[in-house]
C-alpha cells in the first residue's frame, strides 16, 4: 500500500480530533450535547478503557477499537486521535517553519535507540500502580487528561479572555451578542502540574518530536508492544532504496535507523511523512500478514545490518516471508552486489554515531529524570507549605463580596472531606477512577467545579470538588455525569440528582448576621432548593436560619451566599460515601381563593 | 448619548482602555408635556397576565403615558431562578412579552430585558421563558451576569446602602417598567417591587450583610422605577424566593400597577395577607419618603376581567 493519501489522510483526520478535542475543553456555551462530547471522548484509550472498568458498560469499548486498529495498522492512534500527540505535531511543525525560515537551516530529525528502560518502567510502573488501584500515575501520565489539563487550565482562560474583549468591544457599541464569561473561579495554585507539562511536552517535540510518546507515555510504550506484530507496518525497500536518507531525517519518531536499515515499529507513531519524502518509494506501508505478491522479491526483502555498503541483492536472499523488520538477517558476511537502485548513494548520509547519539541520550534522560525528581521534589514541598498557610483564612480571589466586611465572623469552619461532583458515588470511587483530565470542569455551567490543589490529597491532584467558594451546584443540571469519560462520575437522571447528597450542611449561628447584628439576612435559606435551610422567627420579627440536614444535597447554595467574612455561618461538609436525601416534605397549602380587594 | 470613563478592562493583559463616551439617565418622563394619571393605583383581578395588563394599562391612558417616541426602556422582570414558569418564582413570561409590545407599540426606540439572576443566569432566562417571549416580542435580551456591566454609583440619601455598582443599561437608558413577581421571602418577609430592584446591582451580598431591609430602600432612594406592574397571577405562598414545588404556589389572578412603589408594594402585601407594616422595607420605604402605604389616601382603580 503506498500512497499520498496516507498522510493527507492523516492530517486532515489529526485536525478534525484536535480541532474536536480542544473545543470540548474550551466551550462555556454548552454548544456540543453530552452525546457529541461522549462520541469524541469514546475513542480514548484510557478514560474508554476506565470506564469500561467502572460501568462494565459494552458502549466503552473504544479502548478495544484502538488495539484493534493498532494490530492492524500500528500507531495510528498516536498520529489521529490522541489529542497530546497532535498538540505535539504541531509543535514539531512550529519547529520545523522556525528551523527553516528563520535559522535557513534544514530541518532534521536523528535516528534514535529507543529509551527501553524508562519507557517500559515507566508502563510497569504505572500498570502494576493502576492494578493496585491508584489511577495517579494515569493522571500524571495519560495523554488525554495530560491535553485536558494543558487545555482547560491554560489555555481556556486565554480563550475565555478573548471572548471577554470581543464582549467589551461590541459592548461599547451598545450590542450585547457576545457575554462576558466570568474567570473569577480560577484559581493558580493546581496549575503547576499543567504548566510543567506543557513545557515538557513543548520543548521535547520541539527538538526530538515524538519523544515524549516514546519515553514518557504509558500508551504509546503500550500501543508499540502491539503494533511490533501490527498487520501493516512500514519497511525500506533494499531493492528501490537510494539511502537518500530523507525519510530517517523526517521521522519525528526518531525510529528509522539507515545504518541497520531498520524500523524500530515500536516507536513508529503512524504519521507516514516517511512515505511522502521519499522520491522513489524506497519505504513502504506494507502488509505483513498477507503480503502481496504483486512484488514477492520486495516483501520478501530480508533487511540489512550493520554495515551499509553491505546491501543484499534483493534476487538471491529469499528468505521466505519474513520480512519482519525485527528480525534482521545478517548478511553482511556474503559477498553481495548493489541493487541497482543503489547505485549513487548520497555523498552524506549522516547517519549519527551510535556511541555519540547513545551519550547525548543519556544526558537527556539524566536531565529529564533530573527535572521530573525536581518538580515532584519541589511540589511536594510547595504543597506543604501551602497547606499549613491554608489554615488561615486570607482574602479569597474567588469571592465576588466586593466591599469590606464591618464586624468579622469568629468561628471557623470545620470541614472534614472535599465534596466530589454527585454521581461519583464515594471519595474513595472518585479518587479511584478520576484522571482528572477537567472536562466537567470545563463543561461545568455555573464553574463550581474546579480542579483540587491538595483536597484530595497530593496524588488526587487535580481532581475536581466542588469549590463552594467558586459558586454552587444548579439543582436542575447533570452536565458532568453526562461529560465524564471516564466513569469516574456515573450519569444521573434528574430525578436522582435531586435526592443526591454529596455533602450536608452545617450551620454557625454564632457567625450569622442575624444573631451578630440582629438584622434580616435569610439569604442561604433563599437558595436552598430543598428548604434543608429554612427561616423560622427569631426575634423582634427576625427570623433566623434552621437547617434539616436529612433533606440537604449539598448543593452548597448557601455556603456561597452567606454573606459572613472571613468565616461563613453556613457551609458544606462533604460526604466521604454520597447518601440519599429525604425529598422535601410538601403539604397542601391551605389557601381559599378570595377575588376580592383587600384595600 | 454619552457614556463617560468607559473602561474596556482585558482580563488577560490587564489592559485599559479609556473611550469616550457618556451617560444621560432617567429623564423624569412624568413632567411637562404629559397628562395627570387618571389613578393612583390600578389594581386587576381575574384574568391572564397580559390581559389583565392591557385593561390596567389602558386604565392608566395607555403606554403612552410612560414611554415616548424614540426612548430607551428597560422592563426589568424577576428571573432570578432556573424554575419553570409554574413555579411561580420569576415574572410571568407572557406579561413581559406584553409590555414589551407596549413599549415598542408606543414608540420605543429599544426595549432592554434582564436581570441579575441568583442561580445561573442562562438556565435562567432560559428556563423562566421569559428570553424567548421577550426577544419573541422584539425586546434585546441581554446579560447582567458579570461585574464588568456595572459601574458605580454613589447613594447620597442612603443610609446604609451609599455606594453600589448598577447595571450601565439603567445609566443610560430613558424609561425603566419594574415588573416584579409577589411572592413569599425567607429574608424579607414577601418580595415585590422594591426587592425587585436588588437585580440591578452586582453585589447582593452587601444587602444581606448589612441590614437587608435598610438597604431594599436605600437602593429606592436612588431609584424609582417610572412604572411598578406586579405580577401576582401565580404567587408563591411559601418556601419563598425560589419555592419547593408546584403546591408552594396559588393561582391569584391579580395585578397591581402603580407609579408609587410603596403604594404598589402595600397593595401587594395585602394581597398576600400581610399588612404592609410588617414588612421591614416597606414601612422604611414610607418613613423615608419614597411613596405612601395608606392606601385609604390614594385614588385606585379597582377592575374585574
Amino acid at each position: 500500500m503506498r500512497s499520498r493519501i496516507l498522510k493527507y489522510s492523516r492530517v486532515a483526520i489529526s485536525l478534525l480530533f484536535l480541532t474536536a478535542t480542544g473545543f470540548l475543553f474550551l466551550d462555556f456555551t454548552e454548544a456540543l450535547s453530552a452525546g457529541l462530547i461522549n462520541g469524541v471522548t469514546w475513542i480514548q484509550f484510557v478514560p474508554s478503557l476506565l470506564k469500561f472498568l467502572n460501568v462494565l458498560g459494552l458502549l466503552a469499548l473504544g479502548f478495544l477499537a484502538v488495539l484493534i486498529a493498532t494490530l492492524l495498522f500500528g500507531r495510528v492512534y498516536c498520529s489521529t486521535v490522541c489529542p497530546l500527540g497532535i498538540l505535539q505535531d504541531v509543535f514539531s511543525r512550529v519547529s520545523r517553519f522556525y528551523t527553516t525560515r528563520i535559522r535557513r537551516r534544514r530541518p532534521r530529525y536523528r535516528p534514535s535507540a529507543p529509551q527501553n528502560l524508562l519507557r517500559y518502567s515507566l508502563l510497569g510502573v504505572t500498570v502494576a500502580a493502576f492494578l493496585l488501584g491508584s489511577v495517579f500515575l494515569l493522571n500524571l501520565l495519560d495523554p488525554f487528561s495530560v491535553f485536558g489539563k494543558i487545555f482547560a487550565g491554560l489555555v481556556r482562560p486565554v480563550y475565555y479572555a478573548g471572548n471577554n474583549l470581543l464582549a467589551d468591544v461590541f459592548q461599547s457599541f451598545g450590542n450585547y451578542r457576545f457575554y462576558h464569561v466570568e474567570t473569577r473561579q480560577m484559581t493558580v495554585l493546581p496549575l503547576i502540574f499543567p504548566v510543567f507539562m506543557l513545557g515538557l511536552v513543548g520543548v521535547l517535540a520541539f527538538r526530538r518530536g515524538r519523544l515524549y510518546c516514546n519515553t514518557v507515555c504509558p500508551v504509546g510504550s503500550l500501543l508499540g508492544l502491539v503494533s511490533k506484530y501490527a498487520m501493516f507496518r512500514i519497511q525500506i525497500d533494499e531493492s528501490l532504496c537510494t539511502r537518500c536518507a530523507e525519510c530517517s531525517l523526517n521521522c519525528k519518531a526518531e525510529c528509522i535507523d539507515l545504518k541497520s536499515n531498520e524500523i524500530d515499529f515500536t516507536r513508529c507513531v503512524g504519521c507516514f511523512n516517511c512515505l511522502n519524502v521519499c522520491s522513489r518509494q524506497g519505504i513502504d506501508y506494507r502488509n505483513h500478514w498477507f503480503p502481496s505478491d504483486r512484488k514477492p522479491a520486495a516483501a520478501s526483502e530480508p533487511f540489512i545490518c550493520d554495515a551499509p555498503e553491505a546491501l543484499p541483492d534483493g534476487s538471491d536472499a529469499k528468505m521466505g516471508i519474513s520480512g519482519d523488520c525485527d528480525v534482521p538477517v545478517d548478511t553482511s558476511e556474503q559477498g553481495q552486489t548493489h541493487p541497482p537502485g543503489n547505485t549513487n548513494p548520497p555523498e552524506n548520509p549522516n547517519p549519527p554515531g551510535k556511541t555519540h547519539a547513545a551519550s547525548a541520550q543519556n544526558g537527556e534522560r539524566r536531565d529529564f529524570l533530573f527535572r521530573l525528581t525536581a518538580y515532584f521534589v519541589g511540589f511536594s514541598a510547595a504543597s506543604r507549605a501551602l497547606k499549613s498557610q491554608a489554615q488561615e483564612p486570607g482574602p479569597d480571589r474567588r469571592d465576588d463580596l466586593d466591599v469590606e466586611v464591618t464586624l468579622p465572623s469568629t468561628i471557623p469552619e470545620k470541614k472534614n472531606f472535599p465534596v466530589s461532583p454527585p454521581g461519583s458515588l464515594s471519595l474513595q470511587h472518585f479518587m479511584d477512577s478520576c484522571t482528572a483530565c477537567q472536562l466537567c470542569v470545563s463543561a461545568c455551567p455555573t464553574h463550581v467545579l474546579q480542579p483540587s490543589f491538595l483536597e484530595y490529597g497530593f496524588t488526587g491532584m487535580m481532581q475536581p470538588r466542588l469549590d463552594f467558594h467558586a459558586s454552587f451546584c444548579n439543582f436542575d443540571c447533570v452536565r458532568c455525569t453526562d461529560v465524564c469519560p471516564t466513569g469516574a462520575i456515573l450519569p444521573l437522571s434528574m430525578e436522582q440528582k435531586h435526592i443526591t447528597q454529596v455533602g450536608v450542611v452545617r450551620l454557625e449561628l454564632d457567625n450569622c448576621v442575624v444573631q451578630t447584628e440582629n438584622t434580616a439576612c435569610g439569604a442561604c435559606a433563599e437558595h436552598c432548593p430543598t428548604q434543608a435551610v429554612r427561616m423560622v422567627p427569631y426575634q423582634d420579627g427576625l427570623t433566623i436560619p434552621e437547617i434539616a440536614v436529612e433533606h440537604c444535597i449539598g448543593c452548597g447554595a448557601c455556603e456561597y451566599i452567606c454573606p459572613t467574612r472571613p468565616y461563613r455561618a453556613i457551609y458544606i461538609d462533604g460526604n466521604e460515601v454520597h447518601a440519599e436525601a429525604i425529598p422535601p416534605i410538601i403539604e397542601e397549602l391551605d389557601y381559599t381563593p378570595d377575588d376580592d380587594f383587600p384595600f | 448619548m454619552k457614556r463617560r470613563d468607559f473602561l474596556l478592562k482585558s482580563l488577560g493583559a490587564g489592559v485599559f482602555i479609556g473611550s469616550s463616551a457618556a451617560f444621560g439617565g432617567f429623564s423624569s418622563v412624568l413632567g411637562a408635556g404629559r397628562t395627570a394619571l387618571p389613578y393612583d393605583l390600578v389594581a386587576v383581578r381575574g384574568g391572564s397576565a397580559p390581559n389583565m395588563f392591557d385593561k390596567g394599562i389602558a386604565a392608566l391612558g395607555g403606554m403612552k403615558q410612560f414611554v415616548s417616541k424614540g426612548q430607551s426602556v428597560i422592563v426589568k422582570p424577576n428571573i432570578g431562578w432556573d424554575r419553570t414558569p409554574e413555579m411561580g418564582a420569576n415574572t410571568n413570561p407572557e406579561l413581559v412579552g406584553r409590555i414589551v409590545g407596549h413599549c415598542l407599540e408606543a414608540g420605543a426606540s429599544r426595549v432592554y430585558v434582564f436581570d441579575h439572576t441568583c442561580d445561573e443566569w442562562r438556565a435562567c432566562y432560559r428556563n423562566s421563558g421569559i428570553e424567548k417571549a421577550a426577544s419573541d416580542a422584539g425586546a434585546r435580551v441581554v446579560p447582567a451576569n458579570s461585574e464588568r456591566y456595572y459601574q458605580d454609583i454613589e447613594i447620597s440619601k442612603g443610609r446604609r446602602l451609599t455606594a453600589a455598582k448598577e447595571h450601565e443599561l439603567f445609566l443610560e437608558t430613558d424609561v425603566l417598567i419594574n415588573v416584579p413577581v409577589l411572592k413569599h421571602h425567607g429574608g424579607s418577609s414577601i418580595t415585590v417591587s422594591m426587592k425587585n430592584l436588588m437585580g440591578n446591582v452586582w453585589d447582593r451580598r452587601f444587602y444581606h450583610r448589612n441590614d437587608l431591609h435598610q438597604c431594599i430602600t436605600d437602593y429606592t432612594t436612588y431609584r424609582q422605577p417610572d412604572l411598578n406592574v406586579v405580577d401576582a397571577y401565580r404567587v408563591m405562598m411559601r418556601n419563598g424566593p425560589r419555592g419547593v414545588s408546584v403546591e408552594d404556589v396559588v393561582t391569584m389572578e391579580a395585578q397591581v400597577i402603580s407609579t408609587d412603589i410603596v403604594a404598589a408594594d402595600a397593595a401587594s402585601s395585602l394581597m398576600f395577607g400581610l399588612q404592609p407594616a410588617e414588612v421591614g422595607h416597606i414601612r422604611l420605604a414610607e418613613e423615608m419618603g419614597l411613596g405612601t402605604m395608606q392606601l385609604d389616601n390614594l385614588n385606585i382603580s379597582r377592575l374585574r376581567m
